[in-house]
């Protein structure tokens, strides 16, 4: 029996195997939603944790626990767990810093890719960045208040960066000032911030004020400290609405980088 | 009504709990980088989706986002909108475990491109069997 036809026999062995348990396991599951091991789906009533998180998000009855923030996701993502998603932001950037420490042979000297494409695509293109950029940007200022937040408007932005990227030309993006140096900049200096606005409760702790905990948004029990719970008569949720600002710059610079990378990698295989 | 919310919500969960098992057998058998990431997206987001349903709930009259429309006015006004809104937990957790995948996906590709500058292929079974029996091919 050759090598080849050995192998193709192990590999059939295995198939038979991992099919084999890929059954079990799905007969497993099904007993478990069966018997009803995730509860009765769909409930008719809220669980008690996320009861109390919805009751709390805008509760100006209860001062010490509200965020003041009308969007419930936007008050859980930026206070109610904003440690979770500071190190998710810090994910973000140690995923962005392999991207570039493992494709850095990027092209140097001569200027890469054509001209774009035609003036049909490129007129539209220009149009639909207009309006995307701007939608994302109410999605960001908006983010406590209606549905969307920092992530969902950074993903719009450079989700539009790569658009352009594709249908006008990487001149065009480096013309209007993004560049790959410029944006791993901004990246570092984005997340510092977020960093430091987490750490400015402290400033009442050191002022001698009150007691004051990180990240903190609105009073807390034993602490006075309040970031701005409103913007004349709009709710403006305090951090909710600075975080969600500094995560969209966030996001869209990561995506660009990383699409913007990948574009001008120098791709050959080594002889 | 509800039946038909019940039987339906029951489908929905299978099929992700189908298509999870679809992304797990592509992880194990394709030989394609690509196509193994590819699988683990699949996988990892049908497990979104499932966190996303299990996060449902039936209402009177019909569920609401959980996201108030109005300043509340009067306490009771909370109490009802928690009559009517779904769970926001999963929600928060999903966008979170959609960014982290994305970013794990992205440096994933890139290892992907890596492996082809050096290998000149995607197959994985260039660098394990093939170099031990490199008489059988020719």
């Amino acid at each position: 029996m050759s090598v080849r036809n050995r192998i193709r026999m192990r590999y059939k062995k295995r198939d038979i195997v991992v099919a084999l348990s890929l059954a079990i396991s799905m007969l497993a599951l099904a007993m478990v939603l069966n018997m009803g091991g995730l509860g009765i789906l769909p409930p008719r009533t809220l669980r008690s944790l996320a009861r109390s998180i919805v009751i709390n998000t805008y509760n100006p009855w209860n001062t010490t626990l509200t965020s003041y923030s009308l969007n419930a996701v936007s008050a859980i993502i930026w206070d109610y767990r904003g440690i979770d998603t500071i190190f998710e932001t810090s994910v973000l950037m140690a995923a962005v810093t392999g991207v570039a420490i493992v494709l850095r042979e990027s092209h140097k000297g001569r200027k890469p890719g054509g001209q774009g494409m035609s003036i049909i695509v490129k007129s539209s293109t220009k149009i639909v960045m207009l309006l995307t950029i701007i939608g994302s940007l109410a999605l960001a200022v908006h983010g406590h208040l209606t549905p969307g937040g920092g992530f969902q408007a950074g993903s719009a932005i450079g989700a539009t960066l790569s658009l352009v990227l594709v249908a006008l030309s990487l001149q065009f993006i480096h013309r209007i000032g993004i560049d790959k140096d410029t944006l791993l900049k901004i990246r570092y200096t984005v997340l510092a911030m977020i960093l430091a606005v987490a750490l400015v409760p402290l400033i009442s702790l050191v002022l001698g004020y009150s007691y004051a905990y990180i990240l903190q948004n609105q009073v807390r029990e034993g602490s006075y400290f309040s970031m701005p719970s409103k913007f004349f008569t709009t709710p403006l949720a305090g951090t909710v609405f600075v975080f969600n600002i500094l995560e969209t710059i966030t996001v869209a610079s990561a995506i660009t980088y990383i699409v913007l990378t990948v574009a001008t990698y120098e791709g050959k295989t080594e002889e | 009504m509800e039946d038909l919310v019940s039987i339906a919500f029951s489908v929905a969960i299978t099929t992700f709990v189908i298509n999870m098992i679809v992304g797990t057998y592509g992880i194990f058998v394709k030989h394609n980088v690509i196509k193994k990431i590819l699988a683990l997206i699949i996988f990892s987001d049908s497990l979104n989706m499932l966190s996303i349903a299990i996060g449902f709930r039936i209402a009177e009259k019909y569920p609401s986002p959980p996201i108030l429309t109005t300043e509340p006015r009067d306490p009771r006004d909370l109490t009802q909108f928690a009559d009517i809104s779904v769970d926001p937990l999963p929600q928060a957790l999903v966008i979170t475990a959609i960014v982290i995948g994305f970013s794990v996906f992205a440096f994933l590709l890139s290892l992907a491109v890596l492996y082809y500058k050096y290998n000149g292929t995607l197959d994985i079974r260039t660098s394990l069997e093939v170099e031990e029996n490199e008489e059988g091919f020719q």
